[in-house]
């Protein structure tokens, strides 16, 4: 293997590594349960789950879709209030539907489309969230959930028109949609979020900060830590 | 908290800018063809895409060119320069002394990659030739399958080891990459030398007509996914296969499109998209086509030693672009989150007149949100 292709490998994996660890800590994880839960993401992605044997078959990943999933119920079950934990559930809902929506009446092919979908899902999620709660959690859940959500109304679309494509949820892995856009989502609504912050003024830091200036999320953000 | 009535009116000024999207897209044509001119006015290509300024494509000839205006129905192209595939993937002075070092240590059958599989999948499908499908498009099992079969089994009467893959990713929507990604991950666990995503692209008959031992055959277009970090290993690799078809059969390969995507290229360098022909040609023809270019491509196809250095230096050139890229976006970042403030803050920290305009680090630390 080439010197260059190494180096390429390598970049990618830490800057993905890095970037996944920067997302997880956002999710109520230290760094120690961040590193382990994408071990057992990696691992997992080697793990197909039959869930319908039939035609068209559906099948889901241990590391492309449970784990994802179940980190996206823990953060939902962890928030702090009933709201919040509402606004999850929608946001999810609202996301899977957009997703679904989208990629029914967006044209992509290779020289037709402006941008990648895979990149489009974390978009949709990351701004849809931010849209709804302003939250990182929610862009994570509900482009994880959202992307879960597309794949299972493609299971029942083939099942209705009785036409054999198999559904394989998170069946990439690591390297699933169901991941890539929950990572973008994040960084999106976190990018977002500071670039608006930045815009109005930035976080006022002095002591003198005018209660004015204070964003609500911050106060209602303080409470939710506690 | 963002009050009730804001949110629903972004809501539904999300859903209105989503369902846009296609609007603003660039969708096939169903009124007509926009020609392709350069320069002097002489025709270069036509296709039933939408065109747009900066877009770029690489002639059979090996010239890049690129949209600098379109007209009506007419895109003007300059030329952006004469590729030297030769030079693009030869190797460097230095690549051949480490070539030279590393093959006393290394035997043969090392570099020309142990027979591992050439893996071939369709992310769509479904896609047909009408004048001997009957359809454009066919769910479950298209046309193209059948041409994939034909690539496959050239390679095979060659001795080489191949996995095709017939998985449908019906219906041809928006998520039938995200589909096929899955497909394409299953072939790569198995260790595939190349990887290829065999398509038929939607143009007039005559864009992909040719002539090969006058027999009719369709030619074939590689395209390359531009919004993909991997994209210069992948773009050496499809000069690789161009320059070796070009010597064979030249034209054969009608061209490299740029493409606004990433088609899963970046899953591996040594990934290949081809279009073998347009829905307006025949089967058959395009059968012929891909039996040939798989005869004229197998060199490349399955060698690792072959391509491997040029598609290391795309890779390394990809590898710089990565981390530059991701250094900017830290630093923005950084910036964004009042690191320069801080910066200056925490260095005047030090100074005894800065000392009393510190404030606690607690109140430095930008609000956590939700």
């Amino acid at each position: 293997m080439s010197t260059g292709l190494l180096l390429l490998i390598g970049a990618g994996i830490l800057i993905l590594l890095g970037l996944a660890q920067q997302v997880l800590d956002r999710l109520y994880l230290n760094d120690k349960q961040a590193l382990l839960l994408l071990a057992a993401m990696i691992a997992g992605s080697f793990i197909e789950i039959p869930l319908y044997r039939g035609d068209p078959p559906v099948s889901i990943n241990l590391g492309g879709a449970i784990i994802p999933l179940a980190l996206s119920i823990y953060v939902l079950y962890r928030a702090g209030t009933a709201k919040e934990t509402n606004r999850g559930i929608v946001g999810a809902l609202l996301v899977g539907a957009l997703i679904y929506g989208v990629s029914k009446i967006y044209d992509f092919d290779t020289d037709v489309g402006f941008i990648e979908p895979q990149y489009l899902w974390g978009i949709l999620a990351g701004v849809t969230a931010y849209l709804i709660g302003r939250s990182r959690r929610l862009a994570f859940i509900g482009a994880t959930i959202g992307v879960i959500l597309a794949d299972v109304a493609h299971a029942v679309e083939t099942a209705i028109t009785g036409r054999y494509a198999p559904t394989r949820i998170g069946g990439a892995g690591v390297l699933d949609t169901v991941v890539l856009a929950g990572l973008i989502g994040v960084i999106l609504a976190e990018v977002i979020g500071e670039t608006r912050e930045s815009l109005q003024g930035g976080p006022d830091r002095s002591p003198e900060r005018p209660e004015g200036l204070q964003e609500p999320e911050q106060r209602e953000g303080g409470e939710e830590h506690g | 908290m963002v009050k009730k009535g804001q949110t629903t009116l972004c809501l539904i000024l999300l859903l209105m800018a989503a369902l846009s999207l296609p609007a603003g897209a660039e969708r096939e044509r169903e009124d007509g063809y926009y020609t392709l001119v350069d320069e002097e006015g002489r025709t270069i290509c036509r296709t039933a895409h939408e065109v747009r300024k900066g877009d770029q494509y690489l002639t059979a000839d090996n010239k890049l060119y690129e949209v600098e205006e379109v007209k009506e129905d007419t895109a003007h192209l300059k030329l952006v320069r004469q590729v030297d595939l030769e030079a693009a993937v030869a190797p460097s002075l230095l690549s051949r002394i480490a070539e030279t070092i590393a093959g006393l240590f290394t035997r043969e059958e090392y570099v020309q990659g142990d027979n591992r599989p050439v893996a071939i999948y369709h992310t769509h499908s479904d896609e047909s030739y009408v004048p001997t499908d009957g359809r454009a498009s066919i769910r479950g099992s298209g046309g193209i399958i059948q041409v994939g079969d034909s690539l496959a089994q050239t390679l095979r009467e060659r001795g080489v080891n191949i996995l095709h893959d017939k998985t449908p990713h019906d219906p041809h929507d928006a998520m039938a990459y995200d589909r096929s990604r899955r497909t394409a991950v299953e072939l790569l666990k198995k260790n595939p030398i190349a990887l290829i995503d065999l398509h038929r692209d939607a143009v007039p008959a005559d864009e992909y007509a040719g002539e090969v031992n006058n027999t009719a055959v369709t030619k074939a277009q590689l395209v390359i996914g531009r919004q993909n970090p991997n994209m210069k290993a992948n773009e050496a690799f499809a000069y690789q296969v161009k320059a070796v078809v070009d010597k064979k059969y030249p034209g054969l390969i009608k061209g490299i499109f740029y493409g606004d995507g990433k088609y899963n290229q970046d899953l591996a360098p040594r990934m290949l998209l081809v279009e073998m022909g347009a829905h307006t040609n025949s089967r058959e023809e395009a059968e012929r086509g891909a039996a040939i270019f798989a005869s004229a491509a197998q060199e490349v196809l399955t060698r690792a030693g072959a391509s491997n250095r040029a598609v290391g230096r795309g890779a390394a050139s990809s590898a710089l672009w990565i981390v530059g890229l991701a250094l900017a976006g830290v630093a923005v970042y950084f910036v964004l989150n009042g690191g320069l403030g801080r910066i200056r803050s925490e260095a005047g920290g030090g100074g005894p007149e800065a000392g009393s305009e510190n404030t606690p680090q607690g109140d430095q630390e930008p609000p956590k949100e939700e």
